[in-house]
């Protein structure tokens, strides 16, 4: 295989594992609905008392 | 002056320095710095954990790889070269490989079975994308009554001489000492690269490796250290004096590794290291 097409296949793969998996890991720590929803309860849950 | 051979390996050695070969790896695990923040503004301790080390493991794996790719290079340039001890480059994919693993599983939330295949994918594309290391010696060239290794070891001492006088010479402030400095460092150079080339020729630069580029170091260094102090012109006719004998031995040594040719160069040397233990230097 040539070198360049080699290089070319390596850098998607690295791409494709180390650039999706910490992706994902940012993805996962942004606050999903269920934060918000429990969030909101306990502001709510505040107001009430 | 007969032909000399500007080392390419310096220049080549410069530009590998600053080649942005191996970056990439520094750029791809960017997104774990705003995970990292934002875990730790959630107070969420493993992912903190593993965002923060899994940043901190791609940093180190891309600084091995970068390593490994300048030994790498060296390595092909050089006709005699040892095979880097440490395997850095193939340290460096296997610490992407259980990175990308950890944060597969632990920081993206996949099942582990997948995270081994992102594992084994990020060792994959590493090796594809830079290779593993050489490990094969390029060392069997050998003058007779050395071995490849001592020529070796001989050659890396004396190019560390070189870059010596080369750093004296930067704090000695006369133009023309500057030039005649720069001219011997030269010649050094291309007798080396004459050695690196046909390293049978180690045998009769054995000596001027030995105890002239040791001298010439000595003298530089020595001048460049007392000449702020004393503006003596006598010194500096000493040094300009020494730097003759010095500029004459080196070409001729270079002259006679190119004609091959021995017959009085032993004799000429002894005369010329009389002399500079009559100025002291030796």
């Amino acid at each position: 295989m040539p070198v360049i097409l080699r290089r070319l296949l390596g850098f998607i793969v690295l791409l494709a594992t180390i650039g999706l998996a910490t992706c994902q890991a940012l993805v996962k720590s942004f606050p999903t609905g269920a934060d918000y929803a429990a969030e909101s309860s306990v502001t709510h849950r505040s107001q009430a008392e | 002056m007969n032909q000399l051979r500007k080392p390419k390996r310096l220049v080549a050695d410069f530009l590998q320095r600053y080649s942005p070969r191996g970056m990439l790896l520094y750029f791809l695990p960017a997104a774990l710095l705003p995970a990292t923040i934002i875990a730790l503004g959630k107070g969420r301790l493993l992912d903190i954990l593993v965002d923060a080390s899994g940043f901190t493991l791609y940093m180190l794996a891309a600084w091995c790889l970068r390593k490994g790719l300048q030994a790498e290079h060296l390595y092909a340039n050089n006709r005699l070269a040892r095979a880097s001890q440490k395997p850095l480059k193939t340290i460096a994919a296997v610490i992407a490989a259980l990175t990308t693993g950890m944060v597969a599983w632990l920081g993206a939330g996949h099942s582990l079975p997948v995270a081994l295949m992102f594992a084994g994918g990020a060792l994959l594309g590493m090796y594809l994308s830079y290779g593993f290391d050489p490990r094969a010696e390029k060392i069997s060239i050998a003058a007779p009554g050395y071995s490849g290794d001592e020529i070796l070891q001989a050659l890396e001492d004396s190019s560390r001489i070189i870059r010596r006088i080369e750093q004296a010479n930067k704090q000695i402030r006369n133009a023309e000492l500057n030039r005649r400095i720069e001219r011997i460092c030269e010649v050094a150079d291309s007798i080396l690269a004459e050695i690196e080339t046909d390293p049978k020729d180690f045998r009769r630069a054995r000596k001027f490796l030995n105890v002239y580029l040791d001298g010439a170091r000595q003298v530089t260094e020595g001048y460049a250290k007392t000449h702020p102090q004393t503006q003596s012109g006598e010194l500096e006719q000493n040094f300009r004096n020494v730097l003759d004998t010095l500029e004459e031995v080196f070409q001729e040594q270079h002259q006679k590794l190119l004609e091959e040719d021995v017959f009085d160069l032993d004799v000429k040397i002894e005369v010329l290291s009389t002399q500079l233990k009559r100025e002291g230097i030796l």
